[in-house]
């Protein structure tokens, strides 16, 4: 099991802290961060720590590998919530993984074949409300606000009115994922994450995060997530050149791909 | 003209136009080559929610446009059990609610029906007043481009109206394709206006 603070043998050391009364800070990283406590893990190691049979997920950034994890410990029964599933979701739909879905899109084959089976349930929100949502759980409020996106759609919703404008609102409930595993590019060594194109929202929502990294660097920048927000980094082993291709085919093609993932 | 070259003809120098991906963030990326401080924000931009206020144009993809240019990227047949699931609305509905959109799809009997199986996004609903009646601004998309030609509404009825024809299309191929009685505008443009 990982405790905080904990580091995996071969991965990248925690830097050294500046002490209280060392004036001389050669490079801060992160502004609003004042202190690092992301883990550092194998990716295995990691998802056996984090995730159970019921786990409410939150997947962002497709994060491929970390899915070829969840699938060899045949999970199950995960609710899965996410603006875009990717490759990663669907393939955790078509291996039964998944009996709930909470999402803004739905492009992958399985997951759409096993909509039309009825074999997952499905909550279905606009890209703005559920990021909606996640702000809200990140917030700790009840409920996210957006203004126009449901309205005059066959989408369910409920509306609030302003109580200063008079104006009805779509309310969408908080999400609050168990868990998000999300892939970001780099984190540095502090467990600062650099994300691309993955709202900051759903790490700050969900109880716990698991980052999966290309890389750790020596200082990340853009978009970045402090690491105290960060339960755990790891470094996202190399996907197989063929998985995505298998993943974009057939179901003939699914099953012996992930046959050869659970070998 | 291809279809991207017709929807990108469509965009106008300064504007900030958000764009699905696919086809739309295609046709988006090529207007940038000739349209002067045209700003491009893909629809999975983290902070589209913070760009759509400040955006003047939506570019997007639908799997289904119905005569009141409502759009389907949902699904075929009943809502509890359908036959088919395409990838879903992401933020068509976002985009469409509070943009004047631009609409890119083939044009196919399958795709341009007389009422979407779902609304996904609200294009006049089910006529002019429509929109303003449940709060939405604006009147619905205000061009449907196709590989066949282009579709405008008439502003008095919110209809989806035959308005340009690509070189070498008939009308009677776009009716073939179209499952409304679709009405020609008196101002058909044949074979595509200069830019």
């Amino acid at each position: 099991m990982l405790e905080r603070g904990d580091t995996a043998g071969d991965l990248p050391a925690r830097v050294p802290r500046s002490r209280p009364g060392n004036v001389r800070v050669r490079h801060r990283r992160v502004p609003v961060s004042v202190r690092a406590v992301a883990t550092f893990a194998a990716l295995a190691d990691a998802v056996e720590t984090l995730v159970r049979d019921g786990t409410v997920l939150a997947v962002e950034g497709d994060p491929l590998a970390a899915a070829r994890v969840l699938l060899r410990r045949r999970l199950r029964e995960l609710t899965l919530v996410s603006l875009d599933p990717g490759a990663a979701g669907d393939a955790l739909v078509g291996a039964g993984c998944v009996t709930r879905l909470v999402v803004a899109r739905t492009p992958g084959a399985r997951t759409q074949e096993a909509l039309v089976a009825g074999s997952v349930s499905l909550t279905e929100h606009t890209a703005l409300g559920l990021t909606a949502g996640y702000a809200a759980g990140a917030a700790g409020l009840p409920c996210g606000l957006v203004g126009q996106g449901y309205v005059g759609t066959d989408l369910t919703f409920r509306t609030v009115r302003c109580p200063f404008t008079g104006r009805d609102l779509t309310a969408v409930p908080a999400l609050t994922p168990d868990l998000a595993i999300v892939h970001a590019p780099r984190a540095d060594r502090a467990g600062n994450v650099q994300l691309d194109g993955v709202p900051r929202e759903v790490l700050y929502a969900a109880a716990r995060s698991l980052v999966t990294v290309d890389e750790i660097v020596e200082r990340v920048s853009g978009e970045v997530v402090p690491a105290h927000v960060v339960t755990t980094v790891a470094p996202a082993p190399a996907v197989p050149a063929g998985d995505r291709e298998a993943l974009a085919g057939g179901p003939a093609r699914f099953g012996e791909w992930l046959a050869g993932v659970r070998a | 003209m291809s279809m991207l070259a017709a929807a990108a003809r469509l965009l106008r120098p300064g504007q900030v136009c958000v764009a699905t991906a696919g086809a739309p963030l295609a046709a988006a990326r090529l207007a940038q080559a000739s349209v002067p401080d045209l700003t491009v924000v893909a629809d999975t931009d983290p902070d589209l929610r913070y760009a759509l206020p400040r955006a003047d144009v939506g570019l997007v993809h639908a799997d289904q446009v119905d005569v009141f240019g409502n759009l389907n990227a949902t699904l075929l047949g009943d809502h509890a059990e359908p036959d088919v699931r395409f990838a879903g609305g992401g933020a068509l509905a976002d985009i469409a609610a509070v943009l004047p959109v631009i609409v890119l799809l083939e044009h196919r009997l399958a795709a341009f029906v007389e009422r979407v199986d779902f609304v996904t996004a609200p294009g006049a609903l089910s006529g002019p007043l429509d929109r303003a009646l449940v709060g939405l601004p604006g009147s619905g998309p205000v061009a449907v481009v196709t590989d066949l030609g282009v579709l405008l509404p008439d502003p008095a009825t919110a209809e989806l109206v035959l308005a340009e024809l690509h070189p070498g299309v008939t009308v009677e191929q776009v009716r073939a394709e179209t499952g409304w009685a679709l009405e020609v505008s008196d101002e058909l443009v044949l074979g595509g206006s200069p830019a």
